[in-house]
């Protein structure tokens, strides 16, 4: 167990790196990361499945503003390496996942209060004009980002995944199939968090049109998103038209010209 | 200096820029957020334009060492807009640098909006609703499509900013605030991703209840009434609902437990 739990997390410091400094964007997301340790662990198979289940858990418990509701990646890391290595069911690596992420915000929020202790350096450096100095700082705090969840994943899984296989084991029946209807129905709460952020008033009708483009018509996601972005280029071509007529003439310069300096100003 | 060496610097500069823009969350924390990852991007322009005059350069240094937080996609129009500032700046002594900051402060609001909505709030639902499916059946083409859908539009993005944002950059704010195209970019983008959560939570969320009653000698199944209603019922009632306490403040990490209790007293009494 002491190479498995080196090997994933090893993994985590990786593709925590990788996505949130090195702009290898969503590669942190629980669909890639479900593969990327069922690989390490040899069953590739369960890892994908499982990925994908935790990533419609986890698609719309975004960060808006800073704040992490859930943090997906760790949730899903341990959801995918407890399943691979004490062969539970994916209703049962749910029950990890789920608390895991809770317990993940914790630690990032931990993460986040130790981050800004080399900020008086860097200030320090940055008025002083040390180019090399500042460079060298932004990737020394890149490297502490994902470090402290990284030890803690080692530990639980070295010191912790038989007992939390064994405890899974003898959950009861209906707990299980609880699980089972709550993993159906968590992705509600992603979706209702994408449908507060995209919420405007007279916009949101077309939720109850991609809603009924799929329950009525049995269209697959890729047909849909076909038809909503026909739909928005129809939409923007048309109001750009209408409510812009002079844009294309180049005579009102000196208009423009007084626009851009009250921007500026 | 010829004008094509000035288009060449230029391009030199950009491209720079460019492999630099992807460590934009690098030193990522809760004070200056992306502030030093945007001044690592900054510093090749810096490095260009000041190579004569060290004062220049550390007060550049300094005034990008300042907060920053933006869209990782659209970021990179602001960097272009400053580099050129900084250019005109370098050579013009009447130029107001504390200009530079402001317009950085300035845009950061707006071009996260429009960023949010086209590349969070849609193009990763799409990406997602395309890869999901196909993850689900074991297949390895839901994760990497699920990447290359995402990537291939985002890096180009980021690309094309930058280079608009230096060459035509004042230009091009002025025009698209006063056309009201920002606005109506971000109201198509965010059109497109209502319609795609629509989908999403028809597809993705489940719920059928097994209660069923006898009566007179027939089995009434609450699910097929339900259905007979409108099939999705449930789900888009507890998307709803979910929605509603969302609006009321309620934690998300709440919620989440909600549903799981919920799923398990539901499969306690044989609802599911």
């Amino acid at each position: 167990m002491f190479l498995k739990a080196l090997e994933i997390a090893i993994l985590y410091y990786v593709i925590v790196w990788l996505s949130n400094m090195a702009g290898v964007f969503h590669f942190n997301r629980p669909i890639i990361v479900g593969p990327l340790v069922g690989l390490i662990l040899g069953d590739l198979h369960t890892g994908i499945i499982l990925g994908a289940t935790f990533e419609s858990v986890f698609l719309g418990v975004i960060a808006v503003g800073g704040a992490v509701p859930a943090d997906a990646t760790i949730g899903s890391l341990m959801g995918t390496a407890i399943a691979i290595l004490t062969h539970i069911s994916g209703a049962k690596a749910l029950a990890v996942a789920v608390p895991v992420s809770a317990v993940g915000v914790i630690l990032m929020q931990i993460t986040y209060a130790y981050m800004p202790l080399l900020l008086p350096k860097m200030d320090q450096l940055a008025k002083k004009g040390d180019e090399k100095g500042v460079v060298k700082y932004n990737f020394i705090m890149s490297a502490l980002f994902p470090l402290l969840n990284t030890v803690i994943i080692f530990f639980s899984i070295f010191l912790g995944v038989n007992a939390v296989g064994n405890l899974l084991k003898i959950i009861p029946k209906f707990v299980q199939d609880g699980f089972t209807a709550a993993g159906a129905m968590l992705p509600a709460v992603g979706f209702a968090m994408l449908l507060n952020m995209l919420f405007k008033g007279k916009l949101v009708s077309y939720f109850f049109l991609g809603f009924a483009l799929v329950v009525y018509l049995k269209l697959p996601n890729l047909a849909v998103a076909i038809i909503a972005i026909v739909l928005a280029i129809t939409i923007y071509n048309t109001t750009a038209k209408n409510s812009n007529p002079v844009a294309e003439n180049g005579n009102n310069q000196g208009k423009k010209k007084t626009e851009e300096e009250e921007f500026l100003s | 200096m010829s004008k094509d060496d000035g288009k060449q610097q230029d391009q030199k500069v950009i491209s720079k820029m460019f492999k630099r823009s992807w460590f934009l969350f690098s030193s990522f924390n809760m004070v200056k957020m992306q502030g030093y990852g945007y001044e690592y991007a900054m510093l090749p322009a810096i490095d260009e334009f000041y190579k004569d005059d060290p004062e220049g350069k550390r007060a550049a240094i300094e005034r990008h060492s300042s907060f920053f937080n933006c869209t990782y996609e659209t970021a990179p129009f602001i960097m272009g807009l400053n580099a050129a500032m900084e250019k005109e700046n370098s050579q013009n002594p009447d130029f107001d640098p504390d200009s530079i900051n402001a317009i950085k402060a300035a845009l950061m609001g707006p071009l996260s909006g429009i960023g949010d909505s086209i590349f969070w709030g849609t193009l990763r639902l799409i990406a997602a609703g395309i890869g999901i499916p196909l993850a689900m059946k074991g297949n390895i083409l839901g994760p990497i499509l699920f990447l290359i859908i995402y990537h291939i539009p985002s890096i180009f993005t980021r690309y094309k900013l930058l280079q608009i944002g230096y060459t035509s950059g004042e230009k091009f704010i002025s025009s698209a605030f006063n056309s009201g195209l920002f606005e109506l970019i971000t109201n198509c983008a965010t059109i497109v991703g209502l319609i795609m959560v629509g989908a999403m939570t028809a597809s993705s969320v489940t719920i059928k209840t097994a209660l069923k009653w006898n009566m007179a000698g027939t089995t009434l199944k609450l699910q097929s009434i339900l259905n007979s209603i409108m099939p999705g019922l449930l789900p888009l009632l507890l998307t709803l609902a979910i929605l509603v306490l969302l609006r009321k403040k309620v934690k998300v990490i709440y919620l989440l437990f909600g549903v799981i209790i919920l799923g398990i007293i539901g499969a306690f009494l044989g609802i599911f």
